[in-house]
């Protein structure tokens, strides 16, 4: 049964059409990033010498390259948990997104089957 | 002929028709325009349908109530599959990614469901300027992944969950659905054997080894992560792995990460390895009962080392309880700080608690606020943790250092400390030659002072003066803070350098 969750236990300032930023979230010094379809992109934790020690994915560290990970829809670059695009079952619409007690992001898909085009000489693409 | 007809025609809305070289009588005119009708409605569904899909595809806005309403039009019960919830969180320096998987009883024949874990990770040092030239270079600091997972889903789902779907991003703009039972799982059944953990080290002295730690459950077991073989390069140095303790060590070079799994995996990889690489190669088949309804998989992650106040990853998962309480979404808990939030502002201006107009302001309020508690302010004592020696607890090496740095500067910036600790500590006039100004009941004689110092905590006052005001330590606090400064700003979106 879902319910309806008041706006002051989940929150949300995404338009979800136009990613922007990622979302952070931690505990002492203990960081992780998703993006705004939630891909785990980065996490980090309190190093001595340096101040932050980061687990990114494998690109470069540059601002530009950062935030085209942070955007991009696919997942690319994030390591967490991601349904793989061969499966025959892929995310459709966002029905909830939001932070919940301002602190930890939540988000939940639709689940939907992939529709295979029947026509004769037609791959498969599942 | 032509010119009546032209007269009659301009009588007509549509006498634009005259300009084409037609000669259409207004019967015919009216037949068309009635023909194109119908063709027209002939042809909405299709338009109609097209429409729909654009609107999925690319404007997926919550907040249009226009496209929940296009959404309830399409019928595409049949693809229904379920629903995705994901939850992160951060608990005792561990990422926990909880993500839930309801099976709609739609299905009817068994479907897979690939996920994958993990994937290609890099550490890299906040301002580390090494960083940015090997960017170019090819990266050898990866771990490879891990899994995926083959999940035939026959099962059943409650025939209302759609059409509910879509009502609440209509009504409320800022609302977001939220299924209580489905972060708040059961764990208490969880078989919690010895397992795999998926770790990735970075043998470096640059990095003080940092270590990488994943695992994950799948419906409270232990899942068996392998890896798969993307490169057959690094796979000889595989082959040269020394195990120890459950993972391996490689003899590579500095800043090479090193892969390593468990022993068992090291049996198994062999004959993985000469395969292409393929990510679906490598899967695990769990054929669901009809009893059950959803899958709940969490990953966990955690950075650890030497360098690291932080023991690792933690071996059990938290509860349910545990992490309902944590989450703050439960009525009473401490945590509901959303509740709080809410209570204090209606307070302050006299707004009833139901009444969302406002709602805004106080969520962007709250969640800045939440988020320079949580995430901007790094609780980092630089100094402190460079002073301190491996192999000691926090307390006794640590001071044993610090005094010794003391007695090293000059009698000047002596002064200046003790005095700026006496001031903070007790705020009386205590001028004794005490060398480490320290508030102590009964003063030593100054011969022997490191004794003392063992015993005692380091106190605030001590930290003060050892990151800002001693010369010696000064400068280095200081280049190592701007580019941390530098990268978090770097982070947030903002262009350091043309700041400069």
């Amino acid at each position: 049964m879902l319910i309806l969750v008041p706006t002051a236990y989940c929150y949300t300032s995404h338009v979800w059409s136009y990613a922007g930023k990622t979302v952070d979230f931690g505990k002492d010094g203990f960081t992780a990033s998703v993006s705004d379809w939630h891909y785990l992109l980065q996490i980090t934790a309190p190093h001595p010498s340096s101040g932050l020690v980061y687990a990114r994915g494998d690109y470069p560290d540059r601002s530009s390259s950062i935030l085209a990970r942070a955007q991009d829809k696919d997942g690319r670059g994030s390591w967490g948990f991601r349904i793989s695009h061969t499966s025959e079952i892929m995310t459709e619409d966002c029905i909830g997104q939001g932070l919940l007690n301002y602190r930890w992001p939540y988000m939940a898909y639709n689940l939907k089957l992939k529709q295979v085009p029947k026509m004769d000489g037609a791959r498969d693409i599942v | 002929m032509l010119l009546s007809t032209q007269d009659r025609t301009c009588l007509l809305p549509s006498h634009y028709l005259s300009c084409l070289p037609l000669h259409i009588s207004p019967f015919q005119l009216l037949t068309l325009v009635i023909l194109a009708t119908y063709l027209y409605s002939l042809h909405l569904p299709y338009i109609y349908i097209e429409t729909l899909e654009l609107h999925s595809k690319s404007s997926r806005s919550l907040n249009s109530p226009t496209l929940a309403l296009l959404h309830i039009g399409l019928d595409d019960s049949d693809l229904v599959a379920g629903t995705l919830h994901n939850c992160s969180f951060v608990k005792d320096g561990t990422v926990y990614q909880i993500s839930v998987i309801r099976i709609s009883s739609k299905i009817v024949t068994p479907k897979k469901l690939v996920f994958t874990l993990g994937g290609q990770v890099r550490f890299s040092l906040c301002g580390d300027k090494e960083a940015y030239k090997a960017t170019s270079s090819p990266v050898s600091d990866i771990i490879e992944p891990l899994n995926n997972t083959r999940i035939p889903a026959t099962l059943p789902v409650a025939a209302g969950a759609a059409s509910n779907t879509y009502d609440a991003p209509s009504t409320k703009t800022n609302s977001v659905i939220f299924n209580s039972e489905d972060i708040l799982y059961d764990l208490r059944a969880l078989n919690l054997s010895e397992g795999q953990v998926m770790t990735a080290t970075c043998r470096s002295s640059r990095y003080d080894n940092v270590r990488l730690d994943m695992q994950a459950f799948m419906n409270g077991k232990r899942m068996i992560i392998r890896k798969s073989m993307q490169d057959d390069t690094s796979l000889s140095t595989r082959e040269n792995l020394i195990c120890s303790n459950g993972e391996i060590e490689a003899s590579e070079a500095e800043n090479r990460l090193v892969k390593s799994t468990s022993e068992k995996e090291v049996e198994q990889r062999p004959s993985s390895a000469k395969g292409k690489p393929d990510l679906t190669s490598d899967q695990q088949t769990i054929t669901l009962g009809p009893g059950q309804k959803e899958v709940v998989i969490i990953a966990s992650y955690s950075l650890s080392g030497s360098c690291i106040k932080h023991e690792g990853l933690e071996k059990k998962v938290p509860s349910s309880d545990e992490i309902q309480t944590y989450l703050g979404v439960r009525e009473q808990s401490p945590q509901c700080t959303a509740k709080l939030w809410t209570e204090a502002y209606n307070a302050d201006y006299g707004f009833e608690e139901d009444d969302s107009t406002e709602d805004s302001e106080i969520h962007a309020i709250a969640r800045c606020v939440e988020r320079i508690i949580a995430v901007s302010s790094i609780p980092a004592d630089f100094v402190a943790h460079r002073l301190r020696q491996p192999g000691t607890p926090d307390g006794k090496g640590l001071n044993v250092i610090r005094v010794e740095e003391l007695e090293k500067n000059t009698a000047a910036s002596l002064e200046t400390a003790r005095t700026t600790a006496n001031d903070i500590q007790t705020g009386s006039s205590e001028t004794s030659k005490h060398p480490n100004g320290r508030e102590e009941p009964t003063p030593e004689p100054p011969e022997g002072p490191k004794p003392e110092l063992e015993i005692n905590p380091p106190t605030e006052a001590e930290e003060i003066q050892v990151l800002g005001r001693e010369d010696g330590l000064k400068d280095e606090a200081n280049t190592k803070l701007i580019p941390l400064i530098e990268n978090i700003m770097t982070l947030d979106g903002v262009d350091f350098e043309s700041m400069l």
